[in-house]
């Protein structure tokens, strides 16, 4: 054994030692504190910036986690008339609130039926660290309408599992469109056989209606015609909106439409708790009346009249 | 157990009638964009929106929009891609209308189009009977506040021709007959494809299931182009030899259209051959007369 392998195995000796001197600590527990991360909420929108009530459409949103989407504890959607402010609960009429927990894992509104919960996106099933979430929801026919002066706007407030949170507010989502809706079961007015210059009996019908905003209700009258030619003017009618609380009238029917209710609006608003200003499902009683001209030939006299419910301008 | 069936008759006695008085409803809903006014800053001209037109009864319906407006050339700018439509009870449809101006006079016009329930014809009317059409009217104005044409002359301007030649043209001119428009039902044209000079011939136009709209008619056009607008089942003598043209309206909607040939009494289908014929006969004589001659001389 020469000096030289002497030196070799002393510097590998001291080599060794000094690894095990770095190496050892370590290997006694490895640990990696990984930091919880917020999430991140941007991109809030509407795929429609002008809806129809009773329709579906599409809110959608990015969502970034970098602890992971499937960490998502709860997500809030609330959308409300700019007019109004942001709201705790919803109503039918100017907010609505759409929530999602990880705890049932899927989509539901506080007025129930207003979110498809099908067809939203289950946060929980998803993985990675991004995604866009799409919640499908419709506003009721008694939304307000939009368009003039007001907005609907749209907030996303997303929680994660260590509670920490993040917002989007979209100032100017979409407009609600004007919804006007009637129903009847009359088919007509039958004022069945009357003399000549002698007046017709009073008979009752009604429209049940549904708008979003205030309402008149008026009629386009026109000849009641015989088989042969003869006719019978509308002027010769009358039409009565009884309910003079909700602005009814007794109008002359005319060939251009006149109203005999000329500003209706719901008064009770069990509906739509405080908020007033439409109409749902109201009835709205009408009589008609009026007498036949004389001389008028004898036979049957049909013609067509126009009910027409129109809405008031939007907000 | 004889019991048991009567209990049963009785009840299924009393559900028909309960079932038989309760009244069908019928139901309009229209969702309608948020604008009041539209102007005009320069010509042409082109927007367009959409309506959406729900059916809120317990029925099918038929469902047509009319449209509205001051002046005819006004009427002119205005379209909507569907007049006439059925909706079943629950369901909706988007009707988009159209604006397009080429040129206008100066002027603020209200514009409104209504979407409204036919009514269904009813059965056995006597006396005086009004039938309700439910609408939904929308309304807007159009402002030009520089027209192209400028001011609006104080007399009516031109009323725009009437299709309706056209369309009875079309008609004639096809073999199998001409759908206008689809508006989702299945219409029957019942009528003879030849007649002859005179005959008077019943021509019914139906919904294949019934429930024909009250302003359901027939809309027949002659060889000469004199209009007959006549009830959706009636008899009509025809008084004119040649091709006619029998239109199923629907208010001033044309749906559908079939041509009828109308013969002189006492020809068939044949006499056009038959005419030929003769002709080529005659000819024939003749030159075989004059072949002759000319041999003899």
């Amino acid at each position: 054994m020469g000096s030289n392998k002497i030196t070799a195995v002393f510097f590998a000796a001291i080599v060794v030692s000094a690894t095990f001197a770095f190496v050892t600590p370590a290997m006694a527990g490895t640990q990696i504190e990984v930091q919880p991360v917020a999430p991140v909420v941007t991109n809030v929108q509407c795929n429609q910036s002008s809806i129809d009530p009773d329709t579906y459409y599409n809110i959608s949103f990015s969502l970034v986690d970098n602890n992971g989407i499937n960490t998502t504890a709860n997500i809030t959607v609330k959308t409300w008339v700019n007019s109004t402010s942001e709201p705790s609960s919803g109503n039918n009429r100017t907010a609505y609130i759409f929530t999602w927990v990880n705890t049932t894992h899927a989509w539901t509104s506080d007025k129930s039926g207003y979110v498809d919960s099908d067809a939203s996106t289950n946060v929980s099933a998803l993985s990675g660290n991004s995604t866009t979430v799409s919640v499908i929801f419709k506003l009721n026919v008694t939304a307000v309408p939009t368009g003039a002066a007001n907005v609907w706007e749209i907030n996303v407030t997303v929680y994660d599992e260590d509670g920490l949170t993040d917002y989007d507010l979209n100032a100017s989502a979409f407009d609600v469109r004007t919804y006007v809706s009637g129903t009847t079961t009359d088919v007509g007015v039958d004022f069945g056989t009357v003399n000549p210059g002698a007046a017709t009996n009073y008979i009752w019908g009604n429209v049940t209606f549904t708008t979003n905003s205030n309402a008149s209700i008026n009629v386009t009258g026109a000849n009641l015609a015989r088989s042969t030619g003869e006719t019978i003017p509308p002027t010769q009618f009358y039409v009565n909106g009884t309910n003079t609380g909700e602005s009814g009238v007794l109008t002359q029917l005319g060939t251009t439409a006149v109203s005999f209710y000329t500003n209706y609006t719901q008064v009770e608003d069990s509906y739509a708790t405080g908020v007033s200003g439409y109409n749902y499902n109201e009835e709205a009683p009408i009589q008609w009346n009026g007498t036949v001209p004389m001389p008028c030939r004898a036979g049957t006299y049909t013609g067509t009249w126009a009910i027409g419910i129109v809405a008031a301008e939007p907000q | 157990m004889k019991k048991n069936i009567v209990v049963l008759v009785l009840v299924c006695l009393v559900a028909s009638a309960v079932v038989g008085t309760v009244s069908a409803k019928t139901g309009i809903g229209l969702s309608s964009p948020g604008i009041t006014s539209i102007t005009i800053d320069k010509f042409p001209f082109h927007y367009s929106d959409t309506l959406r037109v729900y059916n809120t009864g317990d029925e099918e319906s038929v469902y047509s929009i009319k449209i509205d407006a001051p002046y005819p050339d006004v009427r002119d700018w205005i379209s909507v891609d569907k007049d006439i439509f059925t909706l079943s009870p629950g369901t909706s449809t988007v009707v988009t209308f159209s604006i397009d101006a080429e040129e206008g006079y100066t002027g603020s016009y209200t514009i409104t189009l209504t979407p409204a329930i036919v009514p269904k014809e009813k059965a056995n009317v006597t006396g005086m009977f009004v039938y309700l059409a439910l609408g939904t009217p929308f309304a807007f104005t159009i402002d030009v506040p520089n027209g192209s044409l400028g001011e609006r002359p104080p007399v009516p301007v031109a009323t725009p021709t009437s299709e309706i030649p056209e369309i009875a043209k079309k008609v004639a001119e096809s073999e199998s007959g001409i759908m206008w428009r689809e508006m989702g039902k299945s219409i029957f044209l019942d009528m003879p494809s030849k007649v002859y000079l005179g005959d008077l011939v019943r021509i019914t136009a139906s919904f294949i299931g019934g429930g024909e709209p009250v302003n359901m008619g027939l809309l027949i056009v002659s060889p000469s182009e004199k209009e007959y607008r006549l009830p959706r089942s009636t008899e009509f003598r025809f008084d004119e030899v040649g091709t006619w043209s029998v239109m199923v309206v629907i208010g001033d909607e044309v749906i559908l259209g079939r041509s009828i040939l109308v013969l002189q009494k006492g020809m068939g289908a044949y006499t056009p051959y038959i005419a030929v014929a003769v002709l080529a006969f005659t000819l024939l004589v003749t030159i075989l007369v004059l072949l002759r001659r000319k041999k003899r001389s």
